[in-house]
């Protein structure tokens, strides 16, 4: 069963004589479970992709289904409430709140889940931690965290509400490499466990690397989608 | 999202930063602090100025007797005696709204002293209670005559300052006699300085006396007026019982044999009955109860106009209103722009929030947060910080005007109204302040926050 369909999605910015066309005639379908790496060279449209998976942008044109149910068109609201129920995002800067404990971090994004069980999300969000090897540091601030622990304490907030797809926009980008190697690893295990797709921006090879597929972008189109193994030559 | 849940985020979103927090509130509570403070403070300084233009007599009731008409042809106020000592003892009685009354019988003649003599403006009989009706106690000296000088008709007065001045230049009246036309009387005390009335009258040059004092030795009205035709009847003074200790030779009509032989009783009538109301406020009361009183104990008929008129000081009654409304009016202004000023700051400081804390929201945004919630939560931490700030501010205010009534001896009045009025206006100063900058962080976009540097 297909988790993320692309119809010929096309995003343009700007209107009239400046106008710039980013994506032009994506068309790709990730399934359920996949893990996947999204690469491709600066310009060349990925991070606009990644914000239309995410649903946090519209596509100009061209029909977007996820799980089941088409959100190109939907009302910011319900795009919204979609990001809580079924999306969760790593990025790159971390983005944690400053002078906020890793637990209460991982518990920001309860507070705008529609119809979620304060308690057993906060025991979800301990066990998320322990996970990812932070049970000791709950009551840690960020600011008194490693990178890659900071890292890991955004993964944990990204599935604290059991979301159906993960999106990671760069997560190893400000990360050194064993710290990086750490948290793919971990992200792989979780692909393993938990079920979840994955979808990871990168324009590393030794990142995409871990994914079971890679698609390469150029000037916002799909020039190369294969098997990682296939691509990378020296593959796992 | 829930409401608690929401107040809850605004918290610790405070306390995250809680010197900008503080600093923030420090704006209102000042505002409403002052607020506060200028509320009780102007409030006891427009209570002290209403109390003194009360003490001119603002609140002095003056009824005269009615008028009398014959033929069509009226003979204007005061033609016609109606009023009595006891109708101005059934006023305080019987009307709750009037503080004190005192009739007055008016004479005007010379007073003699030496080789000095002068013709006061003012020679009033009246009772103790006049120095009341007109705020007029303490004396400058000496003491006020009493009730019982009032029954013997005794021969003291207390005199003005002006005539003080002019019959007593360099020396003490008290205790010294005068000639008031043929009657020698003793100055038992001088009034204090009052200036000229409204007027232009000086009220200094004046001479007060127990009434009957200047009813039956000096004025020697005794008889009522020729309108009393039928006076001839009675005799001697008529309240109740002006000579304490006299004895009474005659057998005395019993109330049977008063019903059946009705003598006309010789009436003793006043020019004049002053009044105070309990307050500023109650002039219309007092008029009211008053005006039902005497037409009760006058046995006027529904059909049958007053026989008496009642005046109050409309003018000063004005300037009181003025006052009072000038006062709150500066009052208002003031807080308004101290509440501004704070206002102001809690909208600058809100934006610098919500700038600073762009990715945050775009943070919020990506996690499932719909407008409306970034919205509500910037708005609560609006309100929350007006609110906690107007607390902070009328405790800071009652402490101020605690303070200064304490150091400064002014008088502050407690305002109940000034501090709900204060959380009102911290909440409202928080919902439009906080709103131009929590909208601001609702229709930010998501991607572009989160990028934010």
């Amino acid at each position: 069963m297909a988790m993320i369909e692309l119809r010929d999605i096309h995003k343009t910015y700007g209107t009239g004589e400046v106008e710039t066309h980013v994506l032009r005639g994506v068309s790709m379908t990730i399934g359920s479970g996949e893990f996947v790496a999204l690469m491709g060279a600066s310009g060349s449209g990925k991070s606009t992709l990644m914000n239309l998976l995410g649903c946090l942008d519209q596509p100009t044109s061209g029909e977007y289904w996820l799980d089941g149910e088409e959100v190109g068109r939907l009302s910011s609201d319900r795009r919204a409430t979609l990001r809580s129920r079924k999306i969760g995002f790593v990025f790159q800067s971390f983005h944690l709140l400053p002078r906020t404990t890793a637990l209460d971090n991982v518990l920001m994004p309860v507070a705008y889940a529609i119809d979620a069980d304060a308690a057993e999300r906060r025991r979800r969000a301990v066990a998320l931690l322990e996970r990812v090897g932070l049970g000791e540091k709950m009551m840690h601030e960020p600011a008194k965290l490693s990178g890659g622990q900071q890292q890991r304490v955004a993964v944990a907030r990204a599935l604290v509400n059991e979301p159906r797809l993960l999106l990671a926009d760069e997560p190893t980008g400000a990360l050194d490499s064993r710290a990086s190697a750490a948290l793919l690893a971990m992200l792989g295990e979780l692909h393993a466990r938990e079920h979840l797709s994955i979808v990871i921006v990168t324009h590393d090879d030794s990142v995409a690397r871990h994914a079971q597929r890679i698609v390469r972008l150029r000037d916002g189109s799909v020039v190369e989608d294969a098997e990682a193994a296939a691509t990378a030559g020296a593959g796992r | 999202m829930k409401t608690s849940k929401m107040l809850a985020l605004a918290v610790v979103a405070m306390s995250r930063n809680k010197t900008r927090a503080a600093l923030t509130t420090l704006g209102i509570v000042i505002g409403i602090a002052a607020v506060i403070a200028m509320t009780e403070i102007g409030q006891g300084s427009a209570s002290a100025i209403q109390r003194t233009i009360e003490s001119m007599g603002a609140n002095n009731l003056l009824v005269f007797p009615g008028t009398a008409a014959s033929g069509g042809v009226s003979f204007g106020a005061g033609s016609i005696l109606t009023l009595t000592p006891d109708d101005a003892a059934a006023i305080v009685r019987e009307c709750p709204a009037a503080s004190a009354a005192a009739p007055i019988v008016r004479a005007r003649t010379q007073v003699v002293r030496g080789n000095r003599n002068w013709v006061p403006q003012y020679i009033y009989g009246t009772t103790p209670d006049y120095l009341t009706v007109r705020d007029w106690l303490p004396l400058a000296a000496g003491e006020p005559f009493t009730d019982r000088d009032v029954h013997s008709a005794a021969r003291v007065v207390l005199i003005g300052a002006t005539l003080a001045r002019e019959l007593f230049p360099g020396e003490s009246p008290v205790g010294c006699e005068i000639r008031v036309k043929n009657t020698i009387c003793r100055v038992v005390g001088v009034l204090q300085q009052k200036g000229a009335n409204m007027m232009g009258m000086d009220q200094d040059d004046i001479v007060l006396a127990p009434w009957t004092t200047i009813k039956y030795r000096i004025a020697n009205t005794a008889l009522a007026s020729a309108n009393q035709s039928a006076s001839a009847g009675g005799s001697g003074p008529a309240n109740a019982e002006p000579y304490p200790g006299s004895v009474q030779l005659y057998p005395q009509a019993s109330p049977t044999q008063q019903a059946d032989t009705p003598l006309p009783v010789r009436f003793a009538n006043v020019d004049q009955i002053t009044l105070a109301s309990r307050d500023q406020a109650s002039t219309a009361q007092a008029q009211q109860q008053v005006t039902g009183l005497l037409r009760l104990r006058h046995r006027l008929r529904a059909d049958e106009s007053d026989d008496f008129n009642i005046r109050d000081m409309t003018e000063m009654t004005r300037a009181v209103a003025a006052t009072a409304g000038m006062m709150t009016s500066l009052l208002l202004s003031v807080a308004l722009i101290s509440l501004v000023v704070g206002g102001v700051g809690i909208m600058n400081i809100m934006l610098v929030s919500v700038t600073e804390r762009t990715r945050e929201i775009g943070l919020r945004m990506a996690v499932g947060a719909r407008q409306r919630e970034v919205l509500q939560q910037f708005l609560a931490e609006a309100v929350m910080l007006c609110l906690a700030g107007g607390i902070l501010g009328i405790l800071l205010g009652r402490g101020t005007s605690y303070l200064i009534s304490r150091l400064l001896g002014w008088s502050t009045e407690l305002s109940p109204a000034a501090v709900a009025a204060a959380v009102g206006v911290s909440v409202t100063v928080g919902v439009l302040f906080g709103f131009y900058p929590a909208f601001k962080a609702s229709r930010l976009n998501p991607i572009e926050a989160l990028r934010y540097e």
